[in-house]
């Protein structure tokens, strides 16, 4: 008798994570900033804002299939003066959820906010708490971080993470790794560690938006790259303490090293665990990349479109890689990246020309 | 009387200072007092400095490493594939969109077959047919998608190869990752199939390449 497999069609084909970008806005100028609208001559077309109950009736149309992960960003989300409406609205949804029994049952959507911190104050923190948000923030090196961000001030962002503890707020420090803030990344790392942070996230610089102003300043080589994932290693080691990396390198880097603390990725998850909506609302397939699918109101066609189906059936595997032995666990670095800087989803992750 | 402009001087100047937005604060709506925000930050300095001396740094370090971990909060939202507990998993179909989700035992052979197909397997072959040239081959994965094939219990892989002459295409069912691994290499004019498990001579598997394109090689020596 054949057995049955236990399977369910799922209540959509989004993914269930979601990438918010609430706003254009910022108040910082980063050098490394890959919001593809920041991109000089890029082809992002910059639309109207989304207002507040646009932003609600996106939230109930996405929770209705199935999305139950929501990050919010931008920009700087703290700049839309609506986000802390929107995050509550959010709180008070039921998500129809398939466990892993394979039964349909309600949750309560996670929600993440990623800042630049310079915009908190206790009553957003306390709003955080009682919400349950986890709370992403941004340094970018401790000596070098007004040189990145033109704007603001570590200490702040070293006294969030602080009073964040101290309310049992889970906390990431998100850290951009360049060329400029890599000597201080031991330092930048710790100092965050022992002010309070959870746990890492860490971002290679990868060409895009106002970083493509900034490639040779900001570019890290392959040396640098493994300089910057030993380092982390080692904090995050001493310290007992796990991060890991936010986009996805080439296996054929790291193969030979072994990271007990930080978590590498090998493998694109655009378009299939999350996808970005724009603050004009409209879809794309991760916040790297400066191709603008539909609106959020004409949501079902993306399953259909073209750009989309290269992500769902990883048909972008750079022809470099073509004959690796790896290409079942490595999808030759990040697509999007390497699409802004070569004008091709095919072509070869940054690193590989960095050199 | 000759004070009344002084007056509305200053009322317009305490209306303006009312009105000004910080430039570093936000303008969100207040959700909790004074003594919520009293209560619930105690902490005796609002201020941290940073420490720049290495030695200082891993003291702090080591202190910290005393306390247990927080707990992993995996955040969905990373550009990268995190690896999901192999009990469950996701197939997009690339014909209708549709998601269909799995789930098996970790111990359950069956199901350790299905996961590694659908986990890395699907793409894998595909990319490994890219490979082949001047001939029509593919593989046929609706049979993984409960919209398209609902009454399909047990899912498999299948093989569709056309060669030029051969009036009808084959379809052979129930491939694995190594199926296609043997074609391809074959179709390549290698004589060696080349794994993490080691390298094979491509004649042991003759009769499968033999079944998998559909015909008859002739391997007789001849004396």
């Amino acid at each position: 008798m054949k057995k049955m497999t236990n399977s369910i069609s799922a209540l959509s084909f989004l993914p269930s994570s979601v990438v918010l970008e609430m706003t254009y806005e910022c108040n910082h100028q980063c050098l490394f900033c890959s919001c593809p609208w920041e991109q000089p001559h890029g082809i992002y077309n910059k639309g109207v804002e989304l207002k507040c109950d646009e932003w609600k009736t996106l939230i109930d149309k996405l929770v209705s299939m199935g999305v139950c992960d929501f990050s919010y960003t931008g920009g700087e989300p703290l700049m839309n003066k609506n986000i802390l409406d929107i995050i509550e609205y959010t709180s008070n949804l039921k998500v129809k959820f398939i466990n892993d029994n394979l039964e349909q049952i309600e949750i309560s959507p996670n929600q993440y906010l990623i800042t630049n911190g310079q915009l908190l104050d206790e009553s957003i923190l306390l709003f955080l708490k009682k919400h349950e948000i986890n709370l992403s923030i941004s340094l970018p090196g401790i000596l070098t971080y007004r040189h990145h961000t033109k704007n603001g001030n570590p200490e702040i962002v070293l006294n969030w993470l602080k009073k964040a503890k101290a309310l049992g707020i889970h906390t990431t420090v998100n850290i951009t790794v360049t060329k400029l803030n890599l000597f201080e990344l031991y330092e930048t790392i710790s100092n965050a560690f022992i002010a309070g942070a959870n746990t890492l996230l860490l971002n290679r610089f990868l060409p895009g938006g106002r970083g493509m102003l900034h490639l040779d300043k900001l570019s890290l080589d392959k040396k640098e790259i493994l300089l910057m994932l030993q380092i982390a290693n080692d904090v995050l080691k001493k310290a007992n303490r796990f991060g890991s990396v936010g986009t996805e390198l080439p296996i054929c880097l790291i193969k030979e090293n072994e990271y007990s603390n930080i978590t590498v990725g090998t493998r694109c998850s655009a378009g299939i665990d999350f996808f970005v909506i724009g603050p004009e609302g409209r879809i794309r397939t991760c916040n790297h990349s400066p191709v603008q699918l539909e609106h959020f109101t004409q949501i079902e066609k993306v399953k259909q479109n073209v750009y989309w189906k290269k992500f769902i059936e990883k048909d972008y595997l750079p022809e470099n890689c073509k004959y690796c032995n790896y290409t079942y666990c490595c999808d030759g670095g990040c697509r999007e990246a390497a699409h802004v800087y070569t004008n091709s989803l095919y072509g070869d992750d940054p690193v590989f020309l960095n050199n | 009387m000759y004070y009344i402009p002084f007056i509305i001087i200053f009322t317009i100047l305490i209306i303006f200072v009312a009105k000004a937005k910080p430039l570093t604060k936000s303008s969100h709506k207040i959700y909790f007092t004074h003594t919520d925000l009293k209560e619930n930050f105690k902490i005796a300095s609002d201020t941290i400095k940073p420490f720049f001396a290495r030695k200082q740094i891993d003291e702090k370090l080591k202190i910290l490493a005393m306390t247990p971990p927080p707990k992993k909060i995996i955040y969905s939202a990373m550009c990268y594939s995190m690896y999901l507990p192999p009990d469950r998993i996701k197939y997009i179909c690339p014909f209708c969109g549709e998601k269909t989700i799995y789930k098996g035992g970790k111990t359950d052979s069956d199901w350790q077959n299905l996961y590694e197909i659908l986990e890395h397997g699907i793409y894998t072959c595909k990319r490994q047919l890219n490979k082949v040239e001047g001939i029509h081959i593919a593989i046929d994965e609706s049979q993984f998608c409960k919209k398209c094939s609902p009454f399909i219990e047990k899912p498999e892989l299948c093989l569709l190869v056309n060669i030029e002459g051969q009036q009808d295409t084959t379809k052979i069912c129930n491939i694995t990752v190594k199926d296609i691994l043997l074609i391809t290499e074959f179709l390549n004019n290698k004589i060696s199939l080349v794994t993490g498990e080691g390298e094979e001579p491509l004649l042991d598997y003759i009769d499968r390449i033999q079944e998998l394109l559909g015909l008859k090689i002739n391997n007789e020596k001849n004396d």
